[in-house]
């Protein structure tokens, strides 16, 4: 099983690499999330294979009879795949913001930071520039 | 995103939320005896709000929750932090699991400790934190 | 003295929310506070004189060594008093001259922390804390430079002096740290009781130039003198009392402080000396033709703290002037200062040929001024005169003519300075000189009382002496025998060449409008331009800037280099560096494999299967055209992950991925409406590059998966938690445990994030909503 594990992990990695090395700004959220289930996997197996044995104390013992698999990484891996989550969002939503006021899904496009007036206009709104609109969104509720 | 106006759905929504929610109570509570805990209970909750936001709309999902979902990830947060201050209140490092036995009918007794306290953070933030980016998103 | 120093730290923290309720009133408190301060540091006279010295101490960083220790010598009392006393005077001085400012909050918090600051400065007795403290009033100085943040020029020259005064504290820092080492203690009083070694170590020697450094940027000597001329950006209070009563004096106190230790060594006395004469006379030199008062002022206290290093170079016999001068230079030209900036502030102008007839237009003005040019100027009976001719005594007996000659020059400098003060009270009076309403009480007081006290601080020997009787015993190290102190020498040789100088530097002060021309004509009136001329070619200044230029340059080089703007660049460059770092550190591990492989878990079907399930959509994902066909793919991982995670003993993680899943793929088919199309937009040779380089990421990381597992470390941390968990924790369920006890802190830090995460998107969705509408 190690050696399945193994090429599983290897390929979770390779493949989000060559997501994250994609021009297409949606690919790189796909990326992300293959990126942090490899992370995860290569953690987990990393603690040991064992199958069937969850890390709890019976009922009639006072703590886990061996074999039993290990529980550090479950618990690093439980806050690991709660914040990919949060990361993915936050990441989504900072391809849709880009999107939406740069009128581009092309990372090559993205190379400055300050060329909001230099690229032509969404067709379905105007540019705004993030500080004005920031005041505006009060009254938008 | 305006709610799909299917009867089905809205049935199955209305029974099946409150159970949802039900029930990540329930995996809170047995955290620390069962697999659950603060994370996934709070993951079920979450879920349960986002149905309705499917099954009815947003605006009834975020009336049922009362609070504003960002609140929730402050008293989360807050909460966790009470704990371990709690702890350095009495002398103990930060964050020290403190426990008292609270003696009930004949030899039982209950056990209440800071981390189940802690872990109720732990739920409340996720909780908090899910449904502010899913609110976010349903509302563009 | 950990009182007085928490009551000014206290007032600090609290005059944002004090000044904005006091407003003006403010200032009384502050001038009050730093009043009673200075009582009680008076009333510890009679008790250092006596030779007995306060401690206090608080364990700071035990582990370290390291103590919150303060000590109360002759010397620290002297700058005690100076630092709280002329503290009062400023903080009423503020009252008036920054009346009604807007940041008036922020100005206070600055000085006041500057104060409580340079007062710990000059007590600590650890070197350590005298570092903190030391860097701490270099901080201050900057906000306090930069107040008028508006001005781009006020910006610039706060981090200059900033930048010079902190790189030369690093070099303290070094210097200091090498010292402890060597003496083997970080308490002063213990370094000093120690003395120095004999002959000196190679250390001790690195350790004083650094030390030296130290104190010469924070000094302002040559050539690091330019920053403090270019700190006249500073609102005029603030050049009174940072750059010239106090802050510009903490290095000359290092120095003084570490006489005894470093006293001896072969390079103390040429180094301050040359260092000491360089700057009192690029000082005065420069000083003359300003046409600016505060600049003016500025070159003159650079020439008067190169004759204070100067008087240190000297050795013992210069402590008794060095400890004189110190003291009635922090009084005229604090005094000096504050008189300029009240003519500044009544005539709104601050140039030496802008201004006249403040003698019959504003006689009570023109009355402080007065009294502190007597003093600046030397003229008996003040205390100016007292300094000035116990240092002209010991040149005229003891000094070579080498040493003498530029000693004179430099004080016919100060000394003209001090008569061109008189040309804004004498001179004609030029036309359209409107005087302003000001707050005369808060204004004139200053001057006022500082030309007073120097003024009677030349008929009330007695506990003068007794003070400086205190300092030269701390400076020394030893007790002094008693000091000699009279203001009436006689006709002396001394007095001889004090009149001489008073007389020359008058006749340069009445031709002064003939030098100020020339000091145009060779560009060392104005602050230094972007493209010097004249002398200003050759301003040490120079240095810093092109040094400045040179970091700019490189950060431009660089950015382009490593921030160019391509993602792909970025994690390029981290993979391959992980590569490596993967590479080195198995193969430097002295790890083996272990000759039996340990045994491997049995292949099950069902798990290949759901291995099998992820390779395909991993690649699927990969693959797809479609938006909607990579979302399921991730559907279909996921799912498959957690039941991977069920079966091997993982029931938490295999909920957690399943919920989390499925919000995922919630979210994405939300999100995926409103995101652009699945597109394919590399050329074909890129995709074949990267897949190499994906493919050799994959085979390196699947290889470390595997070596991971035979490498297994036989003790481990999970043990004890599984034995603990019921016992400890009261708990059954060891991942819970962990997460809410065991390692409550990391998951602390972890939902906290979560939290972030979530502000984050709302802001930035929120962003939108905004434009929209």
């Amino acid at each position: 099983m190690e050696f399945l594990f193994a090429i599983m992990i290897g390929t979770l990695y390779g493949c989000s690499l060559y997501l994250l090395l994609r021009r297409s700004i949606v690919k790189l959220a796909i990326g992300l999330i293959l990126l942090g289930n490899g992370a995860n996997l290569l953690i987990f197996s990393a603690g040991g294979l064992v199958r069937g044995r969850p890390p709890l104390v019976p009922e009639d013992a006072t703590s886990v009879p061996a074999p039993y698999a290990d529980p550090l990484p479950q618990a690093l891996i439980l806050t690991a795949i709660v914040i990919s989550f949060g990361v993915l969002v936050f990441a989504v939503a900072l391809i849709y913001r880009t999107y939406r006021a740069l009128a581009t899904d092309d990372l090559d496009d993205l190379t400055a930071t300050d060329r909001l007036g230099e690229v032509p206009e969404a067709a379905h709104q105007p540019v705004v520039p993030v500080g004005v609109s920031a005041s505006n969104s009060q009254d938008g509720r | 995103m305006t709610a799909l106006p299917s009867l089905i759905l809205r049935t199955a929504v209305r029974w099946i939320s409150p159970l949802l929610l039900l029930f990540s109570l329930f995996l809170l509570l047995r955290g620390h005896y069962e697999p659950g805990g603060g994370f996934s209970g709070g993951l079920i909750a979450a879920t349960g709000f986002a149905l309705l936001t499917f099954g009815y709309s947003l605006n009834t999902a975020r009336r049922l929750l009362r609070v504003p979902p960002i609140t929730l990830v402050a008293v989360g947060i807050g909460l966790s932090l009470a704990t371990g201050i709690l702890a350095l209140i009495t002398g103990k490092p930060f964050l020290t699991g403190l426990w008292v036995k609270v003696p009930l009918a004949g030899t039982v007794t209950l056990e209440l400790g800071t981390p189940l306290l802690f872990d109720v953070g732990v739920y409340l933030t996720v909780i908090g934190a899910t449904l502010t980016m899913l609110f976010e998103f349903a509302e563009e | 003295m950990g009182v007085s120093l928490a009551l000014l730290g206290l007032l600090a923290f609290a005059a944002p929310w004090l000044a904005a309720r006091l407003q003006q009133r403010f200032g009384y408190l502050a001038a009050l506070v730093s009043g009673g301060t200075f009582v009680w540091f008076a009333l510890q006279l009679p008790h250092v004189v006596g030779g007995a010295e306060r401690l206090e101490e608080l364990p700071w960083l035990p582990t370290l060594g390291t103590t919150l220790s303060l000590r109360l010598d002759g010397l620290s009392l002297t700058f005690a008093l100076l630092i709280t006393g002329i503290g009062a005077l400023v903080a009423l001085y503020v009252v008036g001259y920054l009346e009604n400012h807007p940041r008036l909050p922020r100005f206070w918090t600055s000085l006041l922390l500057f104060e409580t600051t340079m007062l710990g400065l000059v007590l600590a007795d650890d070197i350590v804390l005298l570092f903190v403290f030391w860097e701490l009033t270099s901080v201050s100085s900057f906000f306090l430079i930069g107040f008028a943040d508006e001005r781009p020029r006020a910006r610039a020259n706060a981090q200059q002096a900033l930048i010079v005064t902190v790189a030369g504290g690093l070099a303290l820092l070094v210097g200091l740290l090498l010292l402890a080492q060597q003496q083997g203690s970080f308490r002063l009083r213990e370094l000093v009781t120690m003395g120095s070694l004999q002959p000196p170590e190679t250390l001790i020697t690195v350790a004083f130039l650094l030390i030296l450094l130290g104190a010469a940027t924070k000094s302002a000597q040559f050539p690091f003198h330019f920053w403090l001329p270019n700190a006249m950006e500073a609102p005029t209070p603030v050049s009174a009392y940072l750059h010239s009563a106090t802050m510009v004096k903490a290095g000359i106190y290092l120095l003084a402080r570490l006489h005894p230790v470093l006293g001896s060594h072969p390079w103390w006395q040429p180094s301050l000396l040359t260092l000491g004469l360089l700057t009192a006379l690029t000082g005065a030199a420069l000083a003359i033709p300003q046409r600016d008062l505060k600049r003016l002022l500025a070159y003159s206290t650079v020439s008067a703290l190169g004759t204070l290093v100067f008087l240190l170079g000297l050795g013992d016999a210069g402590v008794k002037p060095f400890a004189l001068f110190l003291i009635a230079h922090a009084l005229y030209k604090g005094g000096a200062f504050l008189a300029a900036g009240a003519i500044e502030h009544v005539t709104e102008r601050r140039t030496l040929d802008a201004l006249g007839g403040l003698w019959r237009t504003a006689p009570v003005l023109a009355g402080a001024t007065g009294l502190v040019v007597l003093v600046a100027a030397g003229l008996p009976p003040t205390l100016g005169f007292v300094s000035k001719e116990a240092i002209l005594e010991l040149g005229v007996e003891t000094l070579s003519p080498l040493l003498l000659l530029p000693l004179l020059l430099a004080f016919v400098g100060q000394t003209t300075v001090a008569w061109l003060l008189l040309r804004p009270l004498l001179a004609r009076p030029p036309e359209s000189l409107h005087l302003h309403h000001a707050h005369w009480f808060s204004l004139l007081t200053g001057p006022m009382l500082l030309g007073l006290i120097a003024l009677g601080g030349g008929f009330a020997l007695d506990p003068l002496r007794s003070l400086i009787a205190a300092v030269i015993a701390s400076v020394q190290g030893a007790t002094p025998p008693p000091v000699k102190l009279t203001l009436w020498h006689g006709f002396t040789v001394a007095l001889g060449t004090s009149g001489f100088i008073l007389l020359s530097a008058g006749l340069i002060a009445a031709v002064w409008p003939r030098i100020a021309p020339v000091g145009d004509r060779l560009a060392i009136t104005e602050p230094l331009a972007e493209r010097p001329r004249g002398l200003g070619r050759l301003a040490p200044e120079r240095g810093y800037q092109s040094l400045m230029s040179m970091v700019l340059r490189f950060a431009d080089v660089q950015t382009r280099l490593l921030q160019n703007g391509y993602l792909r660049v970025y994690v390029t460059v981290i993979v391959a560096t992980a590569i490596l770092l993967i590479i080195v550190s198995v193969l430097r591990s002295g790890l083996t494999i272990p000759a039996p492989l340990p045994p491997l878990t049995i292949v099950d079907l069902l798990d290949a299967v759901l291995v099998l399930i992820i390779i395909v959509s991993s690649f699927v994902t990969v693959r797809a055209t479609e938006r909607l066909v990579a979302v399921a793919a991730l559907g279909a991982l996921g799912f498959s992950l957690a039941l991977l995670y069920a079966r091997y003993g993982a029931p938490d993680l295999a909920l957690t991925q399943v919920l989390v899943d499925t919000l995922t793929v919630v979210l994405l088919v939300f999100a995926f409406y409103r995101l652009p199309r699945y597109a394919q937009l590399s050329s074909t040779p890129a995709r074949i590059r990267d897949a190499v380089l994906a493919t050799a990421f994959g085979v390196v990381m699947g290889v470390f998966a595997l070596l991971v597992h035979f490498f297994r470390y036989p003790e481990r941390i999970s043990s004890y938690f599984a034995e603990q968990v019921y016992e400890a924790a009261h708990g059954r369920n060891v991942v819970n445990v962990i997460l809410v006890d065991f390692r409550a802190l990391d998951t602390l830090g972890e939902i906290t994030v979560l939290g972030l995460a979530a502000l984050g998107v709302a802001a930035l969705l929120a962003v939108g909503k905004g434009a929209r509408d």
